[in-house]
């Protein structure tokens, strides 16, 4: 949205769109969102044991601090009344702590961008600002989002946030599961400060056997379910609970990824621009029939 | 020769791997599977509450420990000097040290950070890192109870002076345990009866410790009584099982169970048999030595003092015998069935207890 004037989006758009259409003629066997090189084994994710969190909210300025957001004070956090609060991830923070009443003790829910394998806001992005990277985190570039939100739209979770109090030059903002720490070898600001280690950063397969070891070792603790990792296609950040997901806010999805049918559509209609030079084609050869036929009838 | 020789080699090496084969390792104490390798040991996941064989009282326990072995790049928080021994003594009621030392199979107590990693990216992934361990051992009882979860509740900031970090110390003292006096419960089970349970008699007459009873007690089963930890289990066995360890819950119903509020326990009205001096200050076992019951005692001294010790000294009974009477032998004034005294052999009658061969102390 900063560097990139409508002027050059069109003529990198139109100048894709040429590049395709000059190329070959196959369809792509895989949805855009879900490039299977990307999705290797040794993606990282985060298990969040919810029956551990205290709810300190600890993360919630980690996460503020290392992404330069105005934090304030760490004990700014200790009030815990915001708990009760039903609060999202916005532009001013990328992670929050809700509470709920669930059993005698209130269980506390970290909430943030999933990081799906199959990522909708991928899919649905039209100027390929998302991507999924190899670290299994999905980041986008904001010099070439031009604020359309259809990422927002897509998105199951609700996790992409926006501006909306900005007049000029606003931006899409979401967790970014710390790239710029992941790189350096680092691990996600959250999962470090948190003091319980409700968050288990690792290999996402090591995690799954983690949470399994956890389910089947404490069955009175944990309900038999680990959130993510079939839902929309698996995600990168996996849930533990001891109550239904729905009743802590989840969304009730399949195991489908969300941009499974749409991005089919989306993207098939417009395939290596074939099917619109096809659709010219067609409507080109009936004018040129229909013209012929008016010209012997003149004749 | 030879042919002999060599069966008695045999043998010998047959015996001596019959002997080696003897000793019983109990491998399913740490192994799940049944053919642990040195690639695949399919050790036991943690908590391996059973791998514990090292106890030692709380008193023995180190007195505070601080614990700062955890750093990290931003340190909010001062390090905690985490009242050990306190701790220790809190939880003989909740369960002893092994609610926190989880694994102890041998040699000396096993601290958290022997086993948990001091490093939160790491390849083991299936126990918390020591950090993480930390938290959790001390927020599972903490956080049952309000605002005992806060991070102020341990933990000094980092711009506090340590002047105040030592007041701080200082308050860390557990209350008094406020005990209860007589409770009434209701059984809807057996006849609707009523069981009264006199706590003092428990443990002043009986002289029971408190962990006998209360050996898997929450910290919020006083400290937050809106959270019910334990629910109350329906089955009649698990209500019984904090008397069952004295009293027979299976055939005797009565002992307990009453139509009304039940008097305070009285060995006198029960049996006939005062305890007063030295008896009153023994343990119930000392005389009821048959295990668990506790009837079938005659109220004869003779009982249980069926031979005097030759070194016995009457002071024991609150009496000090003045120096003429010391010499005496026991039957010379007592009656050796009902030890009752009689001084005719040598005083005039009704001379005792007007008059006592000695002088009373307690």
């Amino acid at each position: 949205m900063k560097k990139q004037n409508r002027r050059d989006f069109l003529k990198s758009s139109i100048s894709i769109a040429g590049a395709a259409t000059a190329t070959n003629l196959l369809l792509p066997k895989n949805t855009k969102a879900s490039p299977e090189n990307i999705l290797s084994n040794d993606r990282f994710g985060v298990l969040v044991d919810t029956t551990v969190c205290i709810g300190c909210r600890k993360c919630e300025w980690a996460c503020k601090t290392a992404h330069n957001l105005p934090a304030g004070d760490a004990s700014d956090y200790d009030d815990k009344k915001v708990l009760s609060k039903r609060r999202r991830p916005s532009p001013g923070g990328y992670t929050v702590v809700n509470q709920y009443q669930t059993n005698q003790i209130p269980t506390n829910v970290k909430f943030q961008c999933m990081h799906c394998d199959h990522p909708a806001c991928v899919s649905a992005c039209i100027v390929g600002a998302f991507s999924k990277t190899e670290y299994g985190a999905v980041v986008w570039d904001e010099t070439k989002c031009i604020g359309c939100r259809y990422c927002m739209v897509a998105c199951p979770f609700q996790i992409p946030t926006f501006d909306f109090d900005k007049a000029i030059e606003p931006n899409i903002s979401k967790c970014d599961f710390c790239i710029d720490r992941l790189k350096v070898g680092k691990i996600p600001a959250c999962v470090e400060i948190c003091p319980v280690e409700t968050l288990t950063f690792g290999p996402r397969k090591d995690l799954i056997e983690v949470a399994r070891k956890k389910i089947k070792n404490f069955p009175d603790r944990y309900i038999n379910r680990i959130f993510g990792e079939a839902e929309v296609g698996g995600t990168s950040w996996l849930y533990l609970a001891s109550s239904q997901f729905e009743k802590l806010d989840f969304p009730k999805l399949g195991k489908n990824p969300a941009p499974g049918v749409s991005e089919t559509i989306q993207h098939g209609i417009f395939a290596y621009f074939i099917p619109p030079i096809a659709l010219y084609a067609l409507l080109g050869g009936i004018m040129w029939v229909n013209k012929k036929s008016e010209n012997e009838d003149e004749e | 020769m030879k042919k002999l020789l060599i069966l008695l080699l045999i043998s010998v090496s047959i015996y001596a791997q019959h002997q080696q084969n003897s000793i019983k390792y109990n491998c399913n104490l740490c192994h799940e599977c049944e053919n642990p390798t040195k690639l695949n040991p399919c050790l036991k996941s943690c908590p391996r509450d059973e791998v514990i064989t090292v106890y030692h009282s709380a008193e023995k326990a180190p007195d505070i420990i601080k614990i700062d072995l955890v750093k990290s790049e931003k340190d909010i928080y001062q390090a905690v000097n985490f009242t050990h021994k306190l701790h220790a003594e809190m939880s003989n009621m909740a369960g002893g040290c092994v609610i926190c030392h989880h694994y102890n199979p041998v040699g000396k107590v096993v601290a958290c950070r022997e086993c948990h990693e001091n490093q939160r990216k790491r390849e083991v992934l299936d126990k918390p890192d020591l950090k993480g361990a930390y938290h959790r051992q001390c927020l599972m009882c903490h956080k049952t109870w309000k605002k005992q979860d806060d991070c102020n509740f341990c933990h000094l900031q980092n711009n506090v002076k340590s002047s105040a970090a030592k007041q701080k110390n200082k308050k860390n003292v557990h209350p008094k345990i406020e005990t209860p006096k007589k409770i009434l419960f209701k059984s809807n089970g057996y006849k609707n009866t009523l069981v009264t349970f006199y706590h003092n008699d428990h443990t002043q007459t009986f002289g029971l410790e408190c962990k006998s009873c209360h050996n898997s007690d929450a910290c919020a089963k006083c400290h937050n009584q809106n959270v019910v930890q334990v629910k109350n289990s329906s089955k009649k066995m698990d209500k019984h099982q904090v008397c069952s360890s004295c009293h027979d819950v299976k055939t005797n119903c009565q002992e307990c169970h009453k139509s009304k509020e039940a008097k305070r326990f009285n060995h006198f009205a029960k049996t006939g048999f005062e305890l007063k001096n030295y008896h009153s200050k023994l343990e119930c076992s000392k005389c009821h030595r048959n295990g668990k019951s506790y009837s079938g005692l005659k109220k004869e001294c003779s009982n249980c003092h069926s031979a005097w010790q030759p070194d016995f000294k009457h002071k024991k009974v609150g009496l000090v015998l003045s120096e003429e009477h010391s010499e005496l032998a026991c039957e010379d004034c007592h009656n050796l069935k009902t030890m009752k005294v009689d001084c005719s052999n040598c005083h005039e009658e009704n001379f005792y207890p007007k008059h006592l061969p000695g002088k009373k102390v307690k």
